[in-house]
């Protein structure tokens, strides 16, 4: 089964992303830090990440950078989520090593599209 | 010789008396001595009122031997009358003939002079007669002397004509009045000489002769025996001497007119034979010339005369020369009178063989060198001296016309100092007509156009008349134009024959009865100007080489007026030119001080600081608002260096390095510096700093500091500079809440969106009809107030300039597709046609987000305002600008809603009002990411129920992949 690790810190998208994906049968798990979204990366790698850009702690760029930088981390692929990003976000972040990059609010019917797609590269 | 003569007989005067005789005449110291007057040349009356003659010339010379004096005595009329008779004051008769009757009171000395007594006629009277011949005839004789006794006595039938002397007598004779007088020959010979009497002759000889001696009276012998001493005392030579001077009968013998006449003749001859000589002499040695120069031809005429001068007989001149001598010296000899008859004979024919001797020689010597070859040579000699004489003759005129033709251009050099260049021309013409002696001369000068000659000026001779003629056109008259634009000299002798002439003989010529032309031409700096022009009336005439050359003489006089007068106007415009930048000196110089005055007065007055200073830093000009801002007085402050008033030695340093820096009369602005006041107070200025200084780029220059207290401003400066760091500040707290609300408010949003959209999905589990309805409008309202939040972020970071550009490169069209996706399946609903033509190649650079959200709002607004047709949309790259048209068939907007188009929260006006969806804020929002972040425009035209059209224009970097697709497209295209 495929797993999913979701870093999120707002409860209700977490909510809202976990749902979507188990109706789509895939297993997750979540992180609701940055820290400890990069630890469960590293420690217990998923098959994919979900990554949420505004986070408390680091924000979703560092967690990104981080979790490529080691060597576990460099091939799993990584959606960044965000909410009406800045223009320039996009760039920042396919440059840092995300694979697929999707736009809050998300569409419950396109977005599992968007996701098996990224995780096909 | 004469006085050796008579020192002799004075110094034997002594030896000659005896003492009683001496004794004797010195008792009688006045013994007077008769000597006639009337009896030439004996005794008569000379042109100074002496006596003179032979008898006078004795007696001296007898008182020289008797070293006595006689008391002279001449006797009157009635006493010469009586002579023979012894008068009382009578003591010797200086010459009397010794008759027997006179005996009586004198004792005669031997006789002194003897003369026969000849017949005197005139030249009809025939030879050889006698006294016997005349009888019955008159015989003149002078009354009282011995003659008439002797005729008296011995021929009484003879009539005497008693006369007073022996001219008045020849005179009778001479004029039929007498026959024939008895005389002696020494006495009427002098009387013919005086009294120039020729038809007079000797006829012949009488039997008698006067025997005169002296006559002393006879009661004196003491006396007789001196006279007769002192006589013999005289020598034979002495008295020769006496009779050869005075006793001139020879020449009576064979009438003196007479024998002259034969000298003069044989002189005459004489000469005549002579130049005969030389002739021959000449020719010969002129033949040995001519064979000279035969051999010699370089030899010129000159040379020839030179020789034939000094060769030319040297011989024959001698002997002419001789001849001549010989003549004068035969004829002085003749002359003298102490030569006789005989020598003179003798003397002339020896001069006369001489004379032959010479003639024949110098005929010997002509002959001997004339012969036949010699006459053929003296023949063309003849000739050639008449070619040499000819030719003489014409270089005599060419040199009198040369003459003229000099003195003709020395008149013209001489009036070039007239003012007037019309004149001028007057004149030139004038005097070439007057010395070429041609009736027409006139001048002409080429036009600028060099089509034709004008004439200047055209002078008849015998009208005495200046007049002008028509121009003459270079079309009409090209071979002329022709050879004078390229000969100096036109000479036409026969204007009919020239072939430079041909198109004047038909009309010119025959106009003016032109025979010959001698034509000029003018050349100025290497080109033809003018002509000058003479022209002979009537038949042909042979310009001489000298009258060509004068021609061409004149030319160059034209030209030196043409020159002259340019020269002058120049000079005139010069003149008038130097006047009138003198006034402009004058003005400006003027101008300058009032210049200087309004500048001292505005530094005076200025209300701004203005000092000038040297670039070594001392102050030369200090103004009132200096002094009333700085505290410095003017005198305070002039003649102090820079440095003493400024505080920062900085400022110093800065303004000097500025001034360096300055070009002359350039001014560097807003330069601040720093000064020091009277008070210590610091002042900051705001200058500009000018370069005035008079050598340019040295430091010596001065440099003008025009301040503006600015330390008011600084300070104003200071608090807006905080107060726009505050707003600054403020408006960034605003930027971030903005920015950190606008996550906060979508957070929130977006679960609200996501969960409706998952509870819609049926994800959740089945929904009824009403339940999916009301969701339906929460999903959707939830997603309005998402997008409007949006916008509105939007327009506030726009309006802030938070929003940031980012370029990247990108293909058009998948952009489209993108907007096609979202809003396809509005206008399937519609049915409407979306057409979106756009090619696949354009590769371009910009904005990619902010062009998505402009293009997507203004095609989605195409599409929800259109009910039925079409939305078109067209892309197109032309100049590097991207050109997006958006043409719709909805239902157009009306010009007052255009007017409200692009404002915020402003929606077209419709029925379709209540059913489109929108925030309001999408084409204020659009225009503005168009405008304000892309650098482009949007523009709209539009008419209500046919539709609209949207233009947007944003100018962007085309990759080079678009550039060469389009060329390949355009290239592609069919024409």
């Amino acid at each position: 089964m495929t797993t999913a690790l979701i870093i999120e810190d707002n409860e209700n998208n977490l909510e809202l992303i976990r749902f979507i994906l188990e109706q789509s049968q895939y297993k997750t798990r979540f992180a609701m830090t940055g820290l400890e979204g990069v630890q469960q990366a590293l420690t217990m790698p998923p098959d994919f990440v979900i990554l949420d850009i505004q986070l408390p702690d680091i924000n979703g760029l560092e967690v990104l950078k981080r979790i490529r930088a080691h060597p576990v981390g460099k091939d799993i692929p990584i959606i960044a989520m965000t909410s009406y990003a800045m223009s320039g976000d996009k760039e920042k972040l396919l440059a840092a090593g995300c694979t697929a990059y999707i736009e809050k609010p998300i569409d419950p019917i396109l977005v599992i599209g968007q996701i098996q797609k990224a995780i096909a590269r | 010789m004469w006085m050796l003569l008579l020192g002799q007989g004075a110094q034997s005067a002594g030896n000659l008396l005896t003492t009683d005789e001496r004794a004797w005449l010195n008792a009688h110291p006045d013994i007077s001595l008769t000597m006639w007057d009337d009896y030439a040349p004996i005794s008569f009356h000379g042109e100074n009122g002496k006596l003179q003659g032979f008898m006078p010339d004795y007696i001296e010379l007898l008182e020289s031997k008797l070293n006595y004096k006689f008391k002279l005595v001449v006797p009157t009329k009635e006493e010469s009358l009586s002579n023979g008779k012894r008068g009382a004051r009578e003591d010797v008769i200086s010459l009397l003939a010794d008759t027997q009757d006179r005996r009586v009171y004198w004792n005669f000395t031997p006789t002194l002079l003897s003369f026969p007594l000849n017949i005197v006629t005139r030249n009809d009277a025939p030879k050889d007669m006698t006294l016997s011949q005349i009888n019955n005839m008159k015989l003149s004789v002078v009354q009282g002397y011995a003659s008439q006794e002797f005729v008296q006595e011995n021929y009484p039938q003879i009539k005497l004509d008693l006369v007073n002397n022996t001219c008045q007598g020849l005179q009778h004779v001479a004029f039929h009045e007498s026959f024939a007088m008895l005389t002696d020959l020494p006495v009427a010979s002098w009387c013919l000489k005086t009294q120039g009497l020729i038809n007079i002759k000797v006829a012949g000889k009488s039997e008698f002769k006067y025997e005169m001696s002296l006559a002393v009276r006879n009661d004196w012998p003491i006396l007789f025996n001196i006279i007769k001493k002192g006589m013999k005392a005289v020598t034979k030579s002495e008295r020769q001497v006496l009779h050869n001077r005075w006793l001139d009968q020879d020449a009576f013998e064979q009438s003196w007119m007479y024998s002259n006449r034969v000298w003069l003749i044989a002189l005459v001859l004489f000469l005549l034979l002579s130049a005969l000589i030389r002739v021959y002499v000449w020719d010969s040695n002129m033949q040995s010339n001519v064979l000279q120069r035969m051999t010699n031809v370089s030899d010129d005429d000159k040379e020839l005369e030179h020789i034939s001068e000094a060769s030319s007989g040297l011989t024959p001149r001698i002997l002419i020369l001789l001849c001549i001598i010989l003549t004068l010296l035969g004829t002085l000899i003749t002359t003298e009178q102490w030569v006789s008859h005989q020598d003179r004979i003798l003397l002339g024919i020896l001069v006369a063989a001489l004379m032959l001797m010479m003639l024949f020689g110098g005929y010997k010597l002509g002959s001997i060198r004339r012969n036949e070859e010699n006459e053929s040579l003296f023949e063309q000699l003849a000739s050639q001296v008449k070619t040499r004489q000819t030719a003489e003759k014409i270089a005599k005129e060419q040199t009198l016309r040369l003459f003229k033709q000099q003195k003709a251009i020395q008149t013209l050099t001489q009036t070039q100092t007239k003012e007037n260049i019309e004149e001028i021309f007057k004149e030139i013409a004038q005097v070439s007509a007057e010395t070429l002696n041609v009736e027409r001369v006139g001048i002409w000068l080429l036009d600028s156009d060099k089509q034709m000659l004008e004439c200047v000026d055209l002078y008849l001779k015998t009208k005495s008349l200046h007049t002008t003629a028509n121009p003459l056109l270079a079309k009409e008259l090209p071979t002329y134009f022709q050879f004078i634009s390229q000969n100096r000299v036109l000479a036409a002798n026969d204007i009919m024959l020239h072939p430079a002439t041909v198109e004047f003989r038909q009309g010119y010529a025959q106009e003016n009865n032109i025979g010959a032309m001698l034509d000029g031409s003018i050349w100025l700096n290497g080109n033809m100007i003018g002509t000058v022009c003479c022209e002979h009336i009537g038949n042909p005439r042979e310009w001489t080489l000298d009258e060509q050359g004068f021609v061409g003489s004149i030319c160059d006089v034209v030209r030196l007026t043409i020159e002259t007068d340019r020269r002058h106007q120049a000079e005139q415009a010069l003149l008038q030119h130097s006047e009138e930048l003198e006034v402009m000196v004058e003005a400006r110089t003027l101008s300058l001080q009032e210049s200087e005055q309004r500048l001292t007065s505005v530094i005076k007055y200025a209300p701004i600081p203005i000092l000038t200073i040297k670039m070594d830093g001392e102050i030369i000009e200090f103004n009132p608002e200096a002094e009333r801002v700085t505290g410095f007085s003017r005198s305070e402050a002039i003649g102090k260096n820079f440095i003493d008033i400024f505080v920062v030695k900085e400022s110093f340093k800065k303004a000097i390095a500025i001034g360096i820096g300055t070009k002359r009369g350039e001014a560097f602005r807003n330069v601040e510096l720093i000064f020091k006041c009277a008070d210590g107070r610091k002042i900051e200025f705001e200058c500009s700093i000018v370069k005035a200084g008079k050598n340019g780029g040295s430091d010596v220059g001065q440099m003008i500091a025009i301040g503006q207290d600015i330390t008011q401003k600084k300070v104003l400066q200071a608090s807006l500079i905080k107060a726009r760091e505050s707003a600054e500040s403020a408006d960034r707290i605003k930027s971030m809440f903005v920015a950190s609300m606008s996550h906060e408010l979508r957070t929130p949003l977006n679960s609200i969106i996501g969960f409706l959209g998952v509870v819609l999905q049926g994800m959740s589990g089945d929904l009824n009809i009403k339940q999916k309805d009301q969701l339906g409008r929460a999903y959707h309202s939830a997603k309005h107030l998402l997008s409007l939040i949006s916008d509105v972020i939007d327009i506030s970071k726009i309006e802030a300039g938070f929003l940031e550009i980012h370029t990247e490169s990108f293909a058009l069209k998948p952009m489209f597709n993108e907007v096609v996706n979202v809003i396809h399946h509005i206008a399937d609903g519609k049915h409407l046609n979306l057409h979106i033509d756009c090619s696949e190649d354009i590769v371009l650079e910009t904005d990619r987000k902010r062009l998505y959200q402009a293009i997507l709002n203004v095609v989605s607004n195409a599409v929800k305002y259109t009910e039925a047709g079409s939305v078109t949309v067209e892309a197109k790259i032309i100049n590097e600008e991207l050109i997006i048209t958006t043409q719709d068939t909805g239902i157009g907007i009306s010009p007052s809603g255009l007017e409200q188009l692009f404002k915020p929260f402003e929606r077209a006006e419709s029925h379709l009002k209540i059913k489109t969806l929108g925030t309001g804020l999408g084409l204020y929002l659009t225009r503005k990411i168009l405008t304000q972040l892309l650098g482009g425009s949007i523009e709209v035209e539009s008419q209500v129920g046919v539709g609209s059209t949207f233009t947007i224009r944003v100018p962007v970097k085309i990759s080079e992949q678009t550039l060469l697709n389009n060329q390949s497209i355009l290239e592609d295209q069919p024409l």
